[in-house]
């Protein structure tokens, strides 16, 4: 029993913010959830269209948020793909001996308190799940970890901790890899820290058109915002459901995020104007605030749909869910204008 | 070493996708220069202390260990580290040659592959794969394998064989011995995104060579004299010397003993010709000028068998200045 004692956990609605939040604060770095998904240039849209499958998706976080978080900040990683998990598990049991708290994704189906708060129709869309381990009990074969939403530390046994690490689908299979922190004498200055990911999140969002059969940033929202318009004449009411139910948690992240994660960007863009007394900045966080409330608005119209007749109100509410869209591609656009001119 | 990132994320590029990423701009955006003091074991920064030289398990890293991570982060591409399968990881690197039109597999690998390198360290080397001649019905084991390191070395194999250097390596190792795949993105203008890319990943290099550490970029040489200031015995001399000779070897794979730094030099100079960008042409001047230290280091170490404290302060004071002033010109490569 190392860490736990020392292990202060904040919960919060990002679980790789939070789980790399912990990480961070256990190493002497105070990163709040808003600044770990700032700084790791997390703000994304990705939209993903295989229409020959009618298969629609969109993601609002990016994929690479604790890479980039990593490397903006200034610590080294190596990650590495485990074939046998239980090497993995010592690893990590080795790392908890060095007082240093470990941040792993799981299959979401092993964790109790995402799945208790995950609406039933939900769950079978949440995605790999990032939670940290803070301790270990080699006699009882558990591990301590923290949930990000969950204020109390949450036990998993080691078989258990395993089968988490390597299955479920596609979407939700961990595939045993490993992030190998390392971090040097200091981190990278907080200003430069902030300029890396702001670059990067302005490539994200106006200079990438797409990667495979994701339509990125802003040409995503357009692509989004006009194929929207014929998803009901193309899809069986089953595909549109799935489809429904599938954005919906993108946007709300099981219930545990407003707005499309924008609050979160708006909160980093926030301190990030006044580390750097930038008003632009500041104009900007009130953009990204604004793409929040439209992104609500767009889940309270997806909800409203799926709780009745389909496709009679998908057709009635069509035109909330493009306005709402078209609001924030507006909102959007111009946050990163600002933003485009203070990197460029 | 910066060699043989470049050539290799290069050419794996031109087999798999449209898009030019020419050797010196996979140098650039992988922030390939570095320098760094880092643990035979581990290959991770070690802590600098007084009894430094008292392991040998220490080597100078010219190049950064974790170019492939920044490069592909940088594009914003997708990267994924494939688990090594055994068997199955050699069907892969011959069907895909023969199925998807000479489409060559990036790997790294231990760099004790190659057998007239001198010293083996964690240092891994990147490797282009495909197999040789036709497709028949032989064996995978049989199958004669070419693994391409740079642009002058290559090396041949049998499937059987390279499955002993594949398999017998451990998963823990520095950065993994690994297969790789990178799905680069579409963008709307390419050579627009570049620039916003290169800026990026020089503003990193800078960020990376200048922290306060003793053990990262040029003030490591002066953690070296003081050492040298501490102990001057005979043992600690050949430590030193050893250091250096040792770190330069790791560090070359086919004779260049010089860090890279003409090879980034030479980089440097293309990149800053093609995009019209201020600043380059100096940084390339004094590349090459490190690089010439390096290598006059290399020779004149290995010609001398005894050396002096003072000798060892001269080439640290020589080196740090080189390194430093590499440093200076890449930070007004970004004031500009």
């Amino acid at each position: 029993m190392i860490i736990k004692k020392s292990y202060s956990h904040n919960p919060g609605g990002s679980c790789a913010s939070v789980s790399w939040s912990g990480v961070y604060r256990q190493q002497g770095y105070n990163f709040n959830e808003g600044e770990v998904f700032g700084l790791g240039s997390g703000l994304y849209l990705g939209y993903c269209a295989l229409t020959n499958l009618k298969y629609f998706d969109i993601c609002l976080t990016s994929s690479s948020l604790v890479e980039d978080f990593l490397i903006n900040t200034g610590v080294d990683l190596n990650i590495t793909q485990f074939s046998n998990g239980e090497q993995c598990l010592n690893l990590i049991k080795q790392s908890l001996d060095a007082k240093s708290p470990v941040a792993v994704q799981l299959n979401p189906n092993y964790c109790e308190g995402l799945i208790r708060v995950t609406p039933e129709s939900l769950k079978q869309y949440l995605p790999t799940h990032w939670i940290i381990i803070v301790d270990y009990n080699e006699a009882e074969e558990i591990l301590i970890t923290y949930d990000n939403r969950q204020f109390n530390s949450v036990k998993i046994s080691f078989d258990t901790f395993l089968l988490a690490r390597n299955s479920g689908n596609s979407e939700q299979n961990p595939q045993n890899y490993y992030y190998d922190v390392m971090f040097n004498d200091s981190l990278y200055p907080i200003e430069s820290s902030i300029d890396l990911s702001l670059r990067k999140t302005f490539m994200n969002f106006a200079q990438i058109k797409n990667i495979q059969s994701l339509y990125v940033g802003s040409y995503g929202l357009e692509k989004l915002s006009r194929h929207i318009a014929i998803w009901d004449k193309i899809m069986t009411p089953q595909q549109l459901v799935e489809t429904l139910n599938r954005i919906l948690l993108s946007i709300t992240g099981a219930g545990g995020i407003k707005g499309g994660y924008r609050l979160l960007y708006a909160d980093f863009l926030k301190t990030a104007a006044n580390k750097s007394s930038s008003s632009d900045l500041a104009t900007a966080s009130k953009l990204f605030r604004d793409s929040a409330f439209h992104w609500n608005e767009f889940a309270k119209a997806l909800k409203k749909i799926l709780n009745k007749d389909i496709p009679t109100d998908f057709e009635h509410e069509k035109s909330n869910l493009t306005s709402s869209l078209n609001k924030v591609f507006q909102s959007e656009n111009d946050g990163f204008n600002i933003i485009g001119k203070l990197v460029s | 070493m910066g060699e043989n990132f470049s050539y290799c994320i290069s050419n794996y590029f031109k087999n798999t996708h449209n898009y030019t990423f020419n050797e010196e701009l996979v140098f650039v955006l992988g922030s390939c220069h570095n320098l760094s003091l880092l643990s035979k074991n581990t290959g991770h920064v070690v802590n600098f202390n007084n009894d430094l030289l008292a392991t040998k398990s220490f080597y100078i890293s010219g190049t950064n260990t974790l170019a492939l991570q920044n490069f592909a982060t940088v594009i914003n591409s997708v990267l994924r580290v494939e688990p090594r399968n055994g068997t199955r990881d050699l069907k892969w690197i011959i069907n895909d040659y023969y199925n998807l039109e000479g489409a060559k597999t990036l790997i790294t690998l231990p760099n004790s592959i190659i057998k007239e390198k001198k010293k083996d360290s964690p240092q891994l080397i990147y490797s282009l794969v495909h197999p040789i001649g036709e497709s028949t019905e032989e064996p995978f084991s049989n199958k004669k394998i070419n693994f391409e390191l740079d642009n002058k070395f290559s090396i041949e194999l049998t499937g059987s064989k390279f499955l002993k250097y594949w398999e017998n390596t451990s998963n823990s190792r520095p950065l993994g011995i690994n297969r790789f795949v990178i799905i680069p993105p579409t963008f709307h203008d390419f050579s627009k995104s570049m620039r916003l890319m290169i800026i990026n990943s020089l503003t990193r290099n800078v960020l990376n060579l200048n922290r306060e550490n003793n053990e990262i970029g040029p003030n490591l040489f002066l953690n070296l004299v003081k050492d040298l200031n501490l102990n001057k015995s005979p043992e600690n001399l050949n430590l030193h010397k050893r250091l250096l000779i040792d770190s330069i070897e790791i560090n070359s794979i086919s004779g260049q003993y010089d860090m890279s730094r003409n090879y980034a030099g030479k980089c440097f100079d293309l990149l800053g010709k093609q995009l019209n960008m201020k600043g380059f042409e100096k940084s390339s001047i004094l590349f090459k000028k490190s690089g010439l230290i390096w290598s006059n280091t290399y020779s004149e170490l290995n010609i001398n068998p005894m050396v002096s404290a003072d000798n060892l302060k001269n080439i640290y004071n020589e080196l740090y200045n080189a390194e430093k002033n590499i440093l200076y010109s890449l930070k007004s490569i970004l004031k500009k």
